[in-house]
């Protein structure tokens, strides 16, 4: 194998692949990213955790045909630190990787590709276009609600639907929900299915271009997203999603319109005197009149109170809240006015746009 | 600003506490011991009648009987060791929230910009006092700049005294004392040191901090800064120490375990008091874990993570008891077993509606385990017990429970019992 190519996108597409390459796994090669190189197909770099795997394509001068696996994190920091633009990439018979660069050269030893395992084939696949930008903002506003807890598998990830004319993401943690919706048009192919939190972690950092398409084909077992230059495979989560549509109430006994960014601010700040670790101590909300929410807190710290405008339709309640909830999901609000439904003292409470159901945040209280 | 902590050191803690019950223990040789009969036979704690006869913290029971002929041997109990401790802590807290303890009966205290204080050696004469006259306990107080010297200092004169090593002083008190005195410098460290024949604090202090970087790697230069009074370690808040992380039990019985029916008796008693004292702290558990060793002292430890968390004998026992089934191959009888929970939250932090709330069928405590805290609170452990303990065998677990607290004379049977195994 020999090519040429440039250090920035090698560098690129190494910091791209590097997010699904393990990092403390049993299986050596799994340590390390796979390049193949063909005059026909192009270079191509891929890292693979065997739950997600990650291929981007790299344009070069291909002198020769070939594939290697070398170790992820020395690669990744030699090609960082080369001297020059312009590199070139030659392996011998014995699997050296020679890396020539200005008047630097290493030889770094590599592993044969016959043993790196394959990503499996999204086939039979059903697809949908969407704009990288989109499904970026997507993944944001729902992903902090993605469970860590693995005594429920199918709340690790994110669940996506498809109804045939819009895209929905949701994602529980057992004590919130966030959901986003978006219009893509219309004849797309009716599909759910639920992909981990972490392939959708990775996929968000390394999706850009607002302009750029995207495109997901989906199987029985897989996901695959492709941006043309880059190709994120993932398993998906088996099992049967929570029926979250049976969380959400369909009215509250109270409704509430405020700035999300006034909210936003004064719950940020009721947090400073709430230790992090602290789960106990909530953010209090009251009702005096129907134009006025107290924020309050109290802690070991000492005390805040702050009033906010708003407007209140029904009944005036007064409700504690872990403030981290609140934050997480007004921090990805874009709306500038929203309305916030409330179900009594111990209910739920739903955070949604004026008109529209683009989203819904769910917040559960602490109970008095 | 120059820092004002203070380390204060109860005097035998144990011992003292014992005394405080029974005050006819004052004026004789008295030492806090284990149970000799299960080979649990060591010093705890000592009064100064005993360490006048030269009886040693941690020293077997026998070889101190040899020192001292007409020792009493007082057994621990260290439910009111824990209540003084608290009653300490609470008297401290009046002072400074930076309270930093160090073990049940050791603490430090910044008093560093607390207003209206003074000076700090006059608050450690109040302490001394009051420790003396509300709790009847004595203790030594060390005043100083660093966390190190403060309890170089509460060492340093014993007991009920205090001690000040200031800027100015600490050259002519704590240089010349042997570097084991230290905090931090242990029996290995206190060779190494040796060897280079560093053997006062004063010579540690004279050191190049270099070469004990290379020597001891960065403990050394620690170690040189605690011996030269620029280490500024902090004291941490006191609520920060109020984070459990787990609670468990463990025992080795008397007899071991042949079957599992022994096994299901021993695991019962060690969940019900696992189970109380996660009641009593307000915690619940969701990780139970389990570890088992055979008689070829060969262990293991299994755990498992709930749906959901509890603070109930019920579900820790049943849980540790499928633990152990499944990892158990009987090759050898069992020798000990200890049962523990993690993952805890307080139920304050329970207070978090979860969209799975109605899953949590189990709301905590039953009304029945309540009523038990309580008997037990008030007539002791075994005032109240399940029918499974009553038939036990008392080589494995005595009485039924595992703690020493003993008195009390009614049991319960408690309904609805598994089928395959009797409670």
């Amino acid at each position: 194998m020999k090519f040429m190519c440039s250090r920035d996108r090698l560098n690129e597409a190494i910091s791209i692949v590097q997010k699904a390459v393990s990092t403390r796994s049993t299986l050596p090669i799994l340590d390390g990213i796979l390049i193949e190189a063909s005059v026909s197909e192009g270079v191509k770099l891929t890292g693979y955790d065997l739950e997600t795997g990650i291929e981007a394509k790299l344009e070069a001068d291909i002198k020769a045909d070939g594939s290697v696996v070398i170790n992820s994190k020395l690669f990744g920091e030699i090609v960082r630190k080369l001297p020059e633009e312009f590199v070139t990439l030659e392996t011998d018979d014995r699997l050296t990787i020679n890396i020539e660069c200005g008047s630097s050269v290493f030889s770094i030893k590599g592993l044969s590709s016959e043993g790196y395992p394959k990503i499996p084939e999204v086939q039979d696949a059903q697809k949908v276009i969407l704009m990288q930008g989109v499904l970026r903002d997507m993944i944001r506003q729902t992903i902090f609600a993605v469970s860590t807890d693995e005594s429920r598998p199918t709340l690790n990830g994110c669940f996506f639907i498809c109804d045939g004319f819009s895209v929905e993401m949701v994602a529980i943690d057992g004590f919130r929900l966030a959901l986003r919706k978006q219009a893509i048009g219309s004849d797309l192919p009716v599909m759910k299915f639920i992909v981990p939190g972490k392939a959708l972690h990775e996929a968000g950092r390394i999706l850009d271009g607002k302009d750029a398409e995207l495109v997901i084909y989906s199987s029985q077992n897989h996901i695959l997203l492709d941006t043309g230059k880059v190709r994120i495979v993932s398993r998906l989560i088996q099992g049967e999603y929570m029926n979250y549509k049976a969380i959400l109430p369909k009215s509250g006994d109270t409704t509430m319109l405020v700035s999300s960014a006034v909210m936003l601010s004064a719950i940020e700040r009721a947090s400073l005197i709430i230790l992090s670790e602290d789960r106990r101590s909530p953010v209090q909300l009251t009702m005096p009149n129907d134009e006025v929410l107290v924020i309050s807190a109290s802690t070991e710290l000492g005390t805040l109170r702050e009033e906010i405008p708003v407007s209140i339709r029904g009944e005036r309640i007064d409700i504690d809240f872990n403030p981290r909830y609140f934050i997480d999901a007004l921090r990805v609000i874009e709306d500038e006015e929203i309305t916030i439904q409330f179900s009594g003292s111990n209910g739920p409470c739903v955070l949604k746009p004026t008109e529209g159901d683009d989203f819904a945040y769910l917040v559960l209280p602490l109970r008095r | 600003m120059e820092r004002k902590i203070l380390h204060v050191d109860q005097n035998c803690f144990f011992a003292s506490v014992e005394m405080v019950k029974h005050p006819e223990l004052r004026d004789v040789p008295m030492a806090v011991g284990g149970d000799e009969e299960k080979r649990h036979g060591i010093i705890l704690a000592k009064n100064r009648h005993a360490a006048a006869f030269g009886v040693k913290t941690a020293e077997a029971i026998w070889q101190a009987r040899q020192k001292c002929p007409g020792l009493v041997i007082v057994p621990a109990h260290h439910e009111h060791y824990s209540f003084y401790s608290e009653k300490l802590f609470d008297l401290y807290c009046q002072y400074t929230d930076r309270v930093e303890p160090y073990g049940l009966d050791e603490c430090w205290l910044d008093l560093t910009g607390i207003a209206g204080i003074g000076d700090p050696a006059q608050v450690a004469d109040e302490i001394r006092e009051r420790v003396r006259r509300e709790l009847h306990l004595t203790c030594s107080v060390g005043v100083s700049f660093t966390k190190i010297f403060a309890k170089l200092g509460s060492d340093y004169k014993k007991p009920d005294a205090t001690t000040i090593i200031s800027r100015e002083n600490f050259r002519q008190i704590a240089w010349p004392l042997p570097v084991g005195d230290l905090l931090f410098v242990g029996r290995a460290t206190q060779q190494k040191l040796a060897r280079i024949n560093i053997r006062t604090i004063g010579a540690l202090a004279a050191m190049s901090p270099d070469y004990l970087r290379d020597y001891l790697g960065i403990n050394g230069v620690k170690l040189w800064m605690s011996a030269n009074g620029t280490d500024d370690s902090p004291v941490a808040h006191f609520m920060s120490r109020r984070t459990i992380k787990s609670v468990g039990n463990s025992t080795t019985t008397a007899r071991d375990m042949m079957n599992e029916g022994d096994v299901w008796q021993t695991i019962l008693a060690l969940s019900d008091q696992v189970a109380g004292r996660l009641r009593k702290k307000s915690l619940r558990a969701q990780t139970i874990q389990i570890w088992a060793r055979g008689s070829d002292l060969h262990g293991f430890e299994r755990q498992k993570h709930l749906s959901y968390r509890t603070d109930r004998t019920d579900d820790i026992a049943k849980t540790a008891m499928s633990l152990f089934r499944e990892n158990y191959t009987w090759a050898c009888p069992v020798r000990s077993l200890g049962v523990r929970t993690a993952r805890l939250v307080t139920t304050d932090e329970e207070r978090q509606r979860s969209i799975f709330d109605a899953d949590y069928k189990r709301e905590g405590a039953t009304e029945i385990e309540t009523v038990i805290d309580r008997i037990r609170m008030q007539f002791g452990d075994v005032a109240i017990r399940r029918g499974v303990q009553l038939v036990c065998d008392s080589k494995l677990i005595e009485n039924g429970v595992l703690a020493q607290n003993r008195g009390g004379f009614s049991s319960v049977r408690e309904p609805g019992a598994p089928s395959e195994l009797s409670w």
